[in-house]
């Protein structure tokens, strides 16, 4: 059977970012506002705010461990996760101290198998002082990809609540499906 | 890996999505997202789109933008103007969001190129669009229009556009919720 390659199909990369093909943000920042790429940093817009990004996973694979790129300023503590496409959590890094300015933070989880389907990556923050690289596309087109929103979400809840987006900015993080970041 | 081991479709297709010509606009210049008329009174617009796999579009929804009016209708059509389904004249509802039209019965597009359609039967009417961008990037991103065509038609006969028009609107999978 000829099936012709999509982004989403090719073989995944090694760490699945809001800047990847398989998260519904790839098409919000690209497409979203001209300019609207992860290559500046920001403070975190709103304390306590949980933004759930979709996830499409096409083959089975583990989340080792969870990844957020910082600004030039730390501060307070975030919580990074993983539900399924219903809000039921399976897995999150708990309220974890955000440090190293400008870099790569990785966050270990426990090993959790994904099977093909639906997913969102989910972050949150309890303070607006610490900065994240993040993309800042127009919020309609935010929604239109399917993006949500919660707001006092920290720590990450059990089950998420699904809001419409009303905060214009999308972080960096992600997912590696490998145990060396 | 040759093929995928499963389908996993997005939740959302959409004017502003990489399955529309805006992977080739972003690349040729448009503009930011705003409130804007639509073109003309009972026109229709058709918007090219690129489905790899076989999509189960349950709704289809639209960008209302600051000033509701008229009636409008949705649809999608075949590369060769053939309607597949149209909702038929719906009241434009709610200003700056989101109105949501359902399908039935239950379609699964097959895997191809497709025409998502709208028309308005009002010019007061506004959406969240572009307008911005050279008239001939527009047609290279083969966007077409169809005068006096609200209700959408049984086929279509369209035309080269004369003024540049994307509003954000588009297909789900999903059945509810967004």
């Amino acid at each position: 059977m000829g099936i012709q390659k999509t982004l989403i199909d090719r073989p995944r990369g090694t760490i699945i970012g809001s800047a990847s093909p398989q998260c519904a943000a790839y098409d919000a920042a690209r497409f979203g506002v001209a300019g609207a790429s992860y290559n500046v940093d920001s403070p975190y817009p709103v304390a306590n705010k949980a933004f759930y990004l979709p996830l499409d996973i096409a083959e089975p694979c583990t989340a080792f461990k969870m990844v957020v790129s910082n600004g030039v300023t730390v501060s307070g503590n975030f919580d990074i996760g993983l539900y399924d496409q219903n809000g039921t959590r399976l897995v999150n890094s708990g309220s974890t101290a955000q440090t190293g300015i400008s870099t790569l933070q990785v966050v270990d989880i426990t090993d959790t198998a994904l099977e093909p389907g639906h997913y969102w990556m989910a972050f949150a923050m309890d303070n607006i002082t610490g900065r994240v690289y993040r993309a800042v596309p127009d919020i309609n087109i935010m929604r239109a990809c399917g993006l949500a929103e919660q707001v006092t979400a920290f720590t990450l809840p059990a089950t998420a609540t699904f809001g419409i987006p009303v905060s214009a900015y999308i972080p960096f993080v992600g997912v590696a499906l490998v145990t060396t970041v | 890996m040759d093929s995928p081991r499963s389908f996993v479709v997005p939740r959302f297709v959409h004017t502003w999505s990489r399955w529309s010509t805006m992977e080739e606009l972003s690349l040729m210049g448009y503009a930011t997202l705003a409130s804007g008329a639509f073109p003309a009174a009972n026109e229709a617009r058709f918007y090219p789109i690129r489905l790899p796999w076989p999509y189960p579009l349950k709704r289809f929804f639209v960008a209302n933008g600051g000033t509701v009016s008229g009636n409008i209708d949705v649809g999608i059509y075949t590369p060769n103007g053939g309607k597949i389904f149209t909702k038929g004249s719906t009241a434009q509802a709610g200003v700056n969001v989101f109105q949501y039209l359902s399908v039935s019965p239950d379609i699964i597009l097959d895997p191809g190129t497709y025409y998502l359609a709208i028309a308005c039967s009002s010019a007061t009417a506004t959406f969240m669009r572009s307008q911005a961008g050279s008239i001939e990037y527009v047609k290279q991103a083969g966007e077409l229009r169809q005068a006096t065509a609200f209700a959408l038609p049984a086929s279509l006969t369209p035309v080269v556009i004369t003024a540049p028009y994307r509003p954000l609107f588009g297909i789900t999978s999903t059945e509810s919720g967004f």
